[in-house]
């Protein structure tokens, strides 16, 4: 029953970490997509330089959210 | 000599769609067994060779055959060579666009860092797609289980083919820490996991590790390769210190910098390691609510996410490298 307890808190924490840490990089990434739609739209000489930093922009906002799943990771299949 | 090597795709493109149509009938009702870290399935000595080695070394093999495929008639000097076909042609297609891609990021500099990253972005490539084949995590040997949670065993072809069962069994948990758990658990039913032949390469945290610290020291090697050792003021900037005023703060953000190269070795390795490890659950737990069909769209966008992690990989190493590369003077004219 103990183990049933710590199993079931282990198994909403992943979750929540997972879920919550994934509203900020997606929120960031939604408008790093628009503004860089917006450019290549207004500019679509300069489309492959923008290219390059938005996939660099969406690298680095979707860290974010690989911290999060790290830590739904740790909380699912390490933390005993 | 073009019909049979068609048909011979085709051919090969039903078997694969049948085997991914056929792996959940055996497997219906089955809710796959997700383990992050890799196992090992044999050892030599002290060197233990893990499911996850095992199809490196296949991927490697497959990028190796494609190459010398592909480079076949160029090193024959054959004038065929000169409008290229087939996967002559692929190739050549991916190289252009790496080679333009880091042309257009490292500029003059660009033919130093290019051979790193189109080899990091091949491996990464082959070893992400190898996520895509049937039988992939799910085709193994049946063992024991030591920890964990096991399933008892069922017989498909006596002697040979065993499945765990999942479906009615009661799962059978024996803790970690019991090390002689041969004999607590002698009165329990046997429990048993699979442990399979194959695994995602990328799906193990060695991998992307090993991968990340080789391109972040490569960082360094490139950064005093062209700046010798006036690079290292980047990180204790004794120049600014001497300065006095603002220059204080410029060493106490080179500290910083310090740390931000320790947090991209991190970022570069769980990026990776998530974002293929998620994939490949997604696959096995889409075969397991809708066997049929459902999962054809997802094996779609594995396929794009493989794409599209090795290009950050190769394109994340590719700017790291040219920043380390240009002078701390066109650091900062890039902040304006």
């Amino acid at each position: 029953m103990e183990q049933a307890l710590v199993n079931a808190i282990r198994y909403l924490g992943a979750g929540l970490a997972i879920g919550l840490g994934a509203i900020g990089p997606g929120i960031g990434i939604g408008i790093l997509m628009q503004g860089a739609l917006q450019a290549m739209g207004r500019n679509p000489d300069a489309s492959s330089n923008i290219q390059t930093n938005m996939i660099l922009g969406v690298a680095f906002a979707e860290a974010i959210a690989i911290y999060a799943l790290v830590v739904a990771l740790i909380l699912m299949f390490v933390v005993k | 000599m073009k019909r049979p090597i068609k048909w011979l795709i085709f051919i090969g493109l039903i078997v694969f769609s049948c085997a991914w149509m056929g792996s959940p009938l055996i497997n219906f009702g089955k809710f796959p067994v997700i383990k992050l870290p890799s196992e090992t399935v044999f050892s030599i000595g002290p060197l233990t060779v893990t499911n996850t080695l095992i199809t490196t070394v296949i991927a490697d093999i497959a990028l190796l055959t494609f190459a010398f495929v592909a480079t076949r008639k160029i090193r024959r000097g054959s004038p065929d060579a000169e409008v290229p076909r087939g996967a002559q042609n692929i190739f050549e297609l991916l190289i252009d666009m790496l080679y333009s891609l880091s042309k257009s990021v490292a500029g003059s500099k660009a033919m130093k860092v290019f051979p790193w990253m189109a080899t990091i972005f091949l491996f990464v490539l082959f070893a992400n797609w190898t996520e895509l084949f049937p039988g992939i995590d799910s085709i193994g040997l049946i063992e024991r289980a030591h920890e964990g949670t096991g399933y008892p065993k069922q017989e498909i072809v006596p002697g040979f083919l065993y499945t765990i069962d999942q479906g009615q069994g009661k799962e059978i948990t024996i803790p970690a820490t019991a090390s002689q758990s041969t004999e607590s658990s002698a009165g329990q039913p046997e429990a048993y996991q699979v442990l399979p032949f194959f695994r995602t390469p990328t799906s193990d945290i060695n991998t992307t590790l090993a991968l990340a610290l080789i391109t972040m020291f490569m960082v360094q090697v490139f950064g005093v390769r062209a700046l010798g050792g006036h690079y290292f003021y980047k990180f204790v900037n004794i120049p600014e210190l001497k300065r006095g005023g603002l220059g204080y703060m410029m060493f106490i953000v080179g500290f910083l910098e310090l740390i931000s190269e320790v947090a991209r070795i991190l970022s570069f390795t769980f990026r990776l390691l998530g974002n293929i490890f998620a994939g490949g659950v997604l696959l096995l737990v889409m075969a397991y609510i809708v066997p049929f069909f459902v999962p054809i769209p997802f094996l779609g966008l594995e396929l794009f996410v493989g794409f599209i992690q090795a290009l950050v990989f190769a394109m994340l190493a590719l700017v790291f490298m040219n920043m380390a590369m240009q002078g701390h003077g066109d650091h900062e004219a890039e902040h304006h």
